[in-house]
């Protein structure tokens, strides 16, 4: 089952002009009630230079990709206090100058510090980064990590209500958040309500903060895309029949004076039936490697039919990241230059992005990169920002270790801060 | 173009830059910071981690329950700068990523901000629930100073 949270055209023109003549200005229930507007305009440009394949022969051969240069994108959000406890959000995504997309809109009652009901589309508490990945790129300036890379994300980022509260402990504040979820493809035959959790220690007023997330489909779940949709926007496979999965991970983050540490480790365990007539597909048109070919056939050098296919698709993803990044100043501006070594490891995916595929876990013999970046971010001033970072992967690939680089250059700016 | 770049050595030239800089760096905020209220309010004195809470947004009244209203200068200011180290701990690039993360999380705004200290001692004696910092210097009789333990 495909879900799309994008506005298709109809709704594109008039959506902007009904933000500028929103109700809510006028409305007398909001008459009093001040609504901060802000946001940020991105552009990108990447490219990636000794791509790995495959010839004919079986030898490894490397070509350059091609330059990708996006279209600006923006983000615009909207957040009022609209009475003493309740509060409102909304996060407009416009992408491609072309849709326009609402990534969030929720309300919010707060009945205590420990009690606070959301309601509506909006990205759980898990880890450091989901709910702020729309603004990492641009703002935050460590690129996003590979547990919420769009191309192999390992669960939905996103739910429908979630509780949430703080009490102090200690020295510092524990944090608690429980959710449901919005993002699979639905349940099989169980009716099942997934659920994620996230608990988070802060102390030294924040500057220092463990925590822990974990998420659990609840029972077999499917993907929320079709196969030959492209990536799924949650954490099953779109050639799995049903999907029982978990996550659990762990992450912190350490601000000493000017200097910035993060880490984060996590474990996706998934009890999973692949689909007969989907391998089959996978197989033939999607272009698998050897070690992919072994697991999906019972007889990997038999023929490539259903009843060849082996169901049992169970497997586990494991993830983690270590990041620092330290601000400075002169007269020219703001300078963070960061670094940081991300590891992820797949064995179920594959290479296509077509098929559900991730490009780099896919792309490695045994489904594990490593991916090391050094970066700098430059504010000239502090609604912009000018980022430059390379990346080494690392992978196995055709029996042998390689690499290849990566470049990336962002320019954003960001209005009504 | 087949451009190749040996990434040890690009990351060993940033993480020299980092050091270099590092232990550079010195903390220029030296005068006195005072932390104000309204004459009407009746706290007297605050705890470092009280005013931590209230400009953070983890808290939204003083200690006894009365309602709390942080107001700020822009970031970079002198006084800012150290009153954000001191009490809040943080570096200004480091406050300006904490309140991107609640802004565009949804979970919080930033306090208020006035222009100077002249602004802010304007802001703080016409706003009974305000708080705010000023340079000690700058302190008269229309806002009350507190201590801070």
């Amino acid at each position: 089952m495909h879900k799309s949270n994008t506005l298709k055209k109809p709704l594109k023109v008039g959506l902007g002009l009904m933000l500028m003549s929103c109700p809510i200005w006028s409305n007398p229930v909001f008459a009093n009630e001040k609504v901060d507007i802000y946001g940020y305009f991105a552009w990108r440009t990447e490219k990636v230079w000794d791509e790995l394949s495959i010839d004919q022969n079986g030898n490894t051969v490397t070509s350059n990709a091609p330059r990708e240069i996006s279209i600006p994108s923006f983000n615009i959000m909207l957040q009022s206090q609209i009475a003493d406890k309740a509060k409102v959000f909304v996060n407009l995504n416009g992408a491609d100058g072309e849709e326009v997309s609402v990534r969030n809109i929720w309300g919010e009652y707060k009945f205590s510090d420990l009690v606070n009901i959301r309601v509506g589309k909006t990205y759980r508490k898990f880890g450091l980064y989901n709910e702020i990945l729309d603004a990492v790129p641009t703002y935050i300036g460590i690129e996003p990590p590979e547990l919420f890379d769009q191309d192999h994300l390992i669960l939905s980022r996103e739910t429908l209500a979630m509780l949430h509260g703080t009490r102090p402990f200690g020295d510092g504040d524990l944090n608690y958040s429980v959710s449901v979820d919005n993002g699979e493809g639905g349940p099989t035959s169980e009716d099942n309500i997934p659920v994620g959790v996230d608990l988070r220690y802060e102390w030294n007023l924040g500057s220092y903060m463990l925590g822990m997330s974990g998420y659990s489909s609840n029972g077999d779940t499917t993907s929320d895309v079709a196969l030959g949709e492209g990536s799924p926007r949650s954490g099953v496979l779109p050639w799995m029949s049903a999907d029982s999965f978990n996550v659990i991970g762990a992450y912190g983050q350490f601000d000493v004076n000017m200097l910035t540490l993060q880490f984060a480790y996590w474990n996706a365990s998934h009890d999973a039936t692949r689909d007969p007539d989907s391998i089959v597909r996978v197989v033939n048109e999607a272009g698998v490697n050897v070690n992919q070919r072994s697991r999906f056939l019972i007889d990997p050098s038999g023929p490539v039919t259903a009843s060849n296919v082996n169901l049992n698709g169970d497997y586990d993803i494991t993830t983690w990241y270590v990041r620092a990044g330290y601000s400075f100043f002169n007269d020219m501006g703001e300078f963070v230059p960061y670094a940081q070594w991300d590891f992820y490891d797949n064995p179920e995916t594959i290479q296509n992005k077509t098929f559900g595929g991730d490009n780099e876990a896919g792309l490695a013999d045994d489904g594990k990169f490593s991916k090391a970046t050094v970066g700098l971010i430059y504010r000239p001033i502090p609604q912009i920002a000018v980022k430059l970072d390379f990346s080494s992967h690392f992978q196995e690939f055709n029996g042998k270790d390689e690499s290849y680089p990566e470049i990336r250059f962002d320019v954003s700016y960001i209005f009504g801060q | 173009m087949n451009i190749r770049f040996n990434f040890f050595s690009a990351m060993a030239y940033v993480l020299k830059c980092v050091a270099i800089t590092f232990c550079s760096v010195q903390l220029s905020w030296a005068a006195e910071i005072a932390i104000i209220v309204h004459p009407s309010n009746s706290v007297d004195a605050l705890s470092k981690s009280d005013v931590g809470r209230i400009f953070l947004g983890k808290s939204a009244s003083f200690p006894g329950g009365v309602k709390a209203t942080p107001i700020n200068t822009p970031f970079f200011q002198e006084t800012r700068e150290g009153f954000d180290k001191l009490y809040l701990k943080r570096s200004q690039a480091q406050m300006k990523a904490f309140w991107g993360k609640a802004m565009f999380s949804g979970s919080g705004m930033p306090p208020k901000e006035v222009a100077d200290g002249l602004a802010m001692l304007n802001a703080v004696a016409a706003d009974p629930s305000a708080i705010g910092y000023l340079d000690a210097s700058l302190v008269d009789a229309s806002v009350k100073k507190i201590a801070v333990k």
